[in-house]
């Protein structure tokens, strides 16, 4: 019940102080350029290509590994930062 | 498909090693043997008691919500069987029997809602009453003694107190379908419900919430009384009071609850009928206004009657509900909202309370790991602390519409979902106009070299397709595990130089 409560009444500020913003159905147009349309034509081009050229597909998982990775220390570290801020010893 | 062989064997088994373990000296057989219609009849050999009378009914086709029954009477045919051959009953006062209300006339079973005898076997409820198997004295005398026993599990009863008093005699075992729970069985077997007294419908319906601006309300109810449970003065009682769990205070509660605050309408004719009442003043001694209510609702009929005058009125079948009357403010919509919130977090786990549904001043009460006083606790504890799935899931459909749509999340969700739902396209085409200046005088001549690489990607399928070692493997299951082994072991290069700062040196 109280975490429930907390939650709920986390998730309803949130979505009270987002309900101002518009939603997103697509992405804007900037400069003339049609970014929806840039990003879902790339996407299927990238696809097509995929699929003939399948060795693609491997080397964009090995990709996103990578950017996970720089994604996970760049948060580790500004949490120990944030430690280091707090009072705490740094982490080395 | 009813299995009756299946379960007569089992029950005959079952019951034979029972009365052989339990009662050695009194050993005992029930043996049913399958009769037209929906209801069987056995035969009970030898006497004695039995505290249990194991029936399996775990081989019924349990979807339709069958109905066992079980009522005894004596093989010799003098037991009190009444014109139609079954034994008529009468609530006794030996054990309350809630599902028999009517036993003139035979048996007429009714509303089980309010019976205690439930159980949900195979996931239909079923319910079930064992009237007893009662001594051969009691059969021609004034009393019959009926013993009932709750359901025990799913395979069996318990009996008393007193226990079973078995003697050789005919229980009759009857069977019917309805899952509803209504009325399942007359004295001539199973009855279809179309012909089943029954109240159909009450209005204000069960939690039923009123609104103020719709009152003065008119109440409603529907239903059906059979031929044989008419009688001329039949009517219907309606009865309603505050509910006592909210306004306690009031003086008037008891009082009413006891006596007062019915109103009786009458029924005609032995068919399907619709009655209402033309205000909402139902003879209440209080005024219908904000609270909650609980309603009774009764098909009655006469016991007899003088002169027109109908006297000890009895009822054929009963129906309970509780309504509300509320405003419609605006706090009014919050709090049925925030109501109804509460009641799917109890829904989703569960009644946290049912542990705590004691007295503090039970001496008796179970203070040890995995009593009742620590459940409570630990019911408490987890309902307050552990969010329940279902409100879980509705928390972040929630935080999914209200945020990650919105902007800035809702950019990278839209490329997210970009990327999820992407189909496949058609590359475009390249192509390169090539003037041709020697061909005429103005420059105008070209030619147009293009170049379909959508052409160029099928045709190199095709051709990597062609490639094939001896045993048939294609090239890209030849060369794919070596590909993904190289991009791992780049990945694992990145991360390990990274992780000892070789990065910078690059």
């Amino acid at each position: 019940m109280i975490s429930t409560l907390i939650l709920t009444e986390l998730v309803s500020l949130i979505t009270t102080i987002f309900s101002f913003f518009p939603q997103v159905d697509v992405l804007p147009t900037i400069l003339g350029v049609n970014l929806d349309t840039v990003i879902v034509g790339g996407i299927a081009d990238v696809l097509r290509l995929a699929d003939v050229f399948w060795y693609i597909t491997d080397v964009i998982q090995g990709f996103l590994f990578i950017m996970g990775y720089l994604v996970l220390k760049a948060t580790l570290s500004a949490i120990g930062k944030a430690f280091q801020t707090l009072g705490g010893e740094a982490i080395t | 498909m009813y299995r009756y062989p299946q379960v007569i064997n089992t029950f005959t088994i079952l019951f034979f090693v029972v009365g052989v373990l339990l009662f050695p000296h009194q050993a005992f057989a029930l043996n049913v043997n399958a009769d037209t219609g929906l209801h069987v009849q056995g035969t009970i050999n030898g006497s004695g008691y039995f505290h249990v009378l194991p029936v399996d009914i775990s081989g019924f086709d349990a979807s339709s919500g069958h109905v066992l029954l079980i009522t005894g009477c004596e093989a010799n045919g003098n037991c009190d069987k009444g014109a139609d051959g079954y034994s008529a009953f009468s609530p006794n006062a030996l054990a309350p029997d809630p599902n028999h209300t009517n036993g003139a006339s035979g048996a007429v079973w009714d509303d089980v809602a309010s019976t205690t005898d439930v159980s949900t076997v195979n996931g239909s409820l079923i319910y079930g009453y064992i009237h007893g198997i009662w001594p051969t004295d009691y059969c021609s005398g004034t009393l019959p003694v009926v013993c009932t026993g709750a359901i025990l599990t799913d395979v069996g009863w318990t009996g008393g107190p007193p226990n079973f008093h078995v003697s050789a005699g005919s229980p009759y075992v009857l069977f019917t379908v309805d899952s509803t729970g209504l009325v399942v069985m007359n004295n001539t077997g199973a009855v279809s419900r179309s012909t089943i007294t029954r109240i159909d419908s009450v209005d204000p319906d069960n939690n039923q919430s009123v609104a103020t601006s719709s009152l003065p309300y008119l109440f409603d109810v529907k239903g059906y009384i059979n031929p044989t449970d008419y009688k001329a003065g039949a009517r219907l009682m309606m009865k309603i009071d505050r509910n006592t769990d909210q306004q306690s205070s009031d003086a008037l509660v008891g009082f009413n609850s006891a006596f007062g605050n019915k109103t009786y309408l009458p029924i005609t004719a032995s068919t399907t009928f619709d009655v209402s009442t033309t205000s909402d003043n139902l003879n209440l001694s209080f005024p219908l206004r904000v609270g909650l209510y609980k309603a009774r609702w009764e098909i009655q009929e006469p016991g007899f009657d003088i002169f027109g005058l109908n006297f000890f009125y009895h009822t054929v079948i009963g129906k309970d509900t509780v309504f509300t009357i509320a405003t419609t403010t605006a706090i009014d919509n919050i709090q049925l909202q925030q109501e109804a919130y509460l009641n799917t977090i109890k829904n989703a786990t569960g009644d946290p309370l049912a542990e705590c549904q004691f007295s503090v001043f039970n001496t008796a009460l179970d203070f040890s790991l995995g009593g009742q006083l620590i459940n409570c606790m630990g019911g408490i504890i987890s309902w307050m602390l552990i969010p329940s799935p279902a409100v879980l899931s509705s928390t972040i459909q929630q935080l999914k519409d209200g945020f990650l749509t919105r902007p800035p999340m809702g950019y990278l969700t839209r490329i997210v979902s970009a990327i999820q739902n992407g189909q496949q396209g058609t590359l475009p085409n390249v192509s390169v106009d090539v003037p041709i200046p020697d061909t005429d005088t103005d420059h105008t001549g070209k030619i147009t070299i293009g170049f379909d690489i959508n052409q160029w990607i099928a045709d190199t399928a095709d051709l990597e397709a062609t490639f094939q070692d001896p045993a048939g493997h294609s090239a890209k299951t030849i060369i794919e595990p070596i590909i993904q082994l190289l991009v791992g072991l780049l990945v694992m290069m990145f991360i390990w130089n990274d992780l000892h700062g070789k990065l910078s040196r690059l």
